[in-house]
C-alpha cells in the first residue's frame, strides 16, 4: 500500500497547510532521492518499490518508444518530478519523455506542459489515483498526452488535448490490451499494445 | 519596505523567473501562490490567479509578469488585508538586487529635483551647499 503521511511528520514551519505539505514533500526527496515521492489530491505520497511485472510493462513500452524518441532527440526518465503549478499537485509518472533541454523548476522537476508523453503503469495501490486523481492533474497543467496502462483491467487508455479550464481532456481513447493505439502528433506512432504484456 | 507598486512586484516576479528558479526562487512562488490562493480561492476564475496560471505556463513572458503585478496590485488597492499580506510577502523577498525604479505617473507633479538611489554613504545635498 502506497503511505498517507500525516501531516506531523516534519515539522510545521508555515501557518499554510499547502506550505507544510511541500515542506514535507521536500523532506522527504531530500531524504531519500531514489523513492518515489508525490503530492496526489493534497497528500504527500510515498509509493512502494515497484514489482518486477511493473517494471517489465515500462521496459516494454520503451522499447516499442524508442525509434521515435532517438529520432526527435527526446530524452525520457522513470525518475523524474513533474512541476504542474506551485498550488498544484506533484507527481513523477512511470515514465516520461520530454525535449532534452525542457524549462524545469528548479533543477528536479520539468514543468508539465513541456513534456511529449507521460505513462502511468497501474499498479495494486495506485489504481484510483492513476485512473481518476492524475489525469485530472496533468490535464489541469497542459500535460499534452497521458497514457495509462492498466494491465490488471487489460486496458491502455490514451488521453490528449488537456483542456487546463475543465481539468479534463478531450480526447479520451481507450483499446483493450492486445489491440493497436495510434499516438497522435508528434508522435505519430501506431503502438501495438499487446507487445507490453507477454 | 518596497511600496505596494506594480513596478516593485514587477521586480521580484522577474527576479524568481531571471533563468533558472533557484530554491529560494520557488519558496518566495510558493509563498505568494499560497497567498494568491487563500485570498482568491483554489481555482483560476480571479484574475490574480488566472495571471498565477498564465504565468507558471509562460515563465519566459515578460507580459505574463506585467500582468500578474498589475493584478495584485489592483486587488491590494480594494483588499486591505490582502495589501497588508502582500507588502509582508515583499518585504520577505528582500531589496530587488539593486534596481532602483522611479515611477512617476498619473497626476503627480514633480517641483524640484527627484533623485534615484539604493545604497548612500554620506549625505544628499541638493544645490549649493555653501550658499545654506
Amino acid at each position: 500500500m502506497a503511505t498517507a503521511l500525516a501531516q506531523s511528520a516534519a515539522p510545521p514551519t508555515a501557518d499554510d497547510p499547502r506550505q507544510e505539505l511541500e515542506e514535507i514533500y521536500r523532506h522527504l526527496c531530500e531524504r531519500d532521492p531514489k523513492s518515489r515521492v508525490e503530492i496526489i489530491a493534497d497528500r504527500v505520497v510515498v509509493s512502494p518499490l515497484p514489482t518486477w511485472s511493473h517494471e517489465l510493462v515500462i521496459f516494454r513500452l520503451i522499447k516499442l518508444l524508442m525509434a521515435v524518441v532517438g529520432e526527435r532527440d527526446w530524452s525520457l526518465s522513470g525518475n523524474i518530478s513533474l512541476f504542474l503549478g506551485a498550488q498544484r499537485d506533484r507527481y513523477k509518472p512511470d515514465l516520461t519523455v520530454a525535449p532534452e533541454d525542457p524549462p524545469m523548476w528548479g533543477d528536479d522537476h520539468i514543468h508539465g506542459d513541456a513534456t511529449v508523453l507521460v505513462v502511468e503503469v497501474v499498479s495494486g495501490s495506485s489504481a484510483a489515483d492513476d485512473h481518476n486523481v492524475k489525469p485530472k492533474g496533468y490535464a489541469g497543467a497542459g500535460v499534452p498526452l497521458c497514457m495509462v496502462i492498466d494491465s490488471f483491467a487489460g486496458t491502455v487508455l490514451l488521453l490528449s488535448k488537456p483542456n487546463a479550464q475543465t481539468e479534463r481532456y478531450e480526447l479520451r481513447h481507450e483499446v483493450p490490451i492486445g489491440k493497436a493505439i495510434e499516438l497522435p502528433e508528434p508522435w505519430n506512432l501506431t503502438l501495438e499494445t499487446g507487445k507490453l504484456v507477454d | 519596505m518596497d511600496p505596494l507598486t506594480a513596478p516593485a512586484l514587477a521586480a521580484v516576479l522577474a527576479r524568481i523567473f531571471d533563468g533558472a528558479v533557484s530554491e529560494v526562487g520557488r519558496q518566495t512562488w510558493t509563498a505568494l501562490t499560497g497567498l494568491v490562493r487563500r485570498t482568491f480561492g483554489d481555482r483560476d476564475r480571479s484574475r490574480p490567479m488566472r495571471a498565477v496560471a498564465e504565468l507558471e505556463r509562460h515563465p519566459d513572458d515578460p507580459a505574463k509578469i506585467t500582468e500578474l503585478a498589475g493584478a495584485l496590485a489592483a486587488a491590494a488597492d480594494l483588499d486591505p488585508d490582502f495589501a497588508a499580506d502582500l507588502s509582508q510577502w515583499l518585504a520577505d523577498a528582500g531589496p530587488t538586487d539593486g534596481d532602483v525604479t522611479n515611477v512617476i505617473g498619473g497626476s503627480a507633479q514633480i517641483h524640484g529635483t527627484v533623485v534615484q538611489a539604493r545604497d548612500i554613504h554620506g549625505s544628499i545635498t541638493f544645490g549649493d551647499p555653501n550658499s545654506r
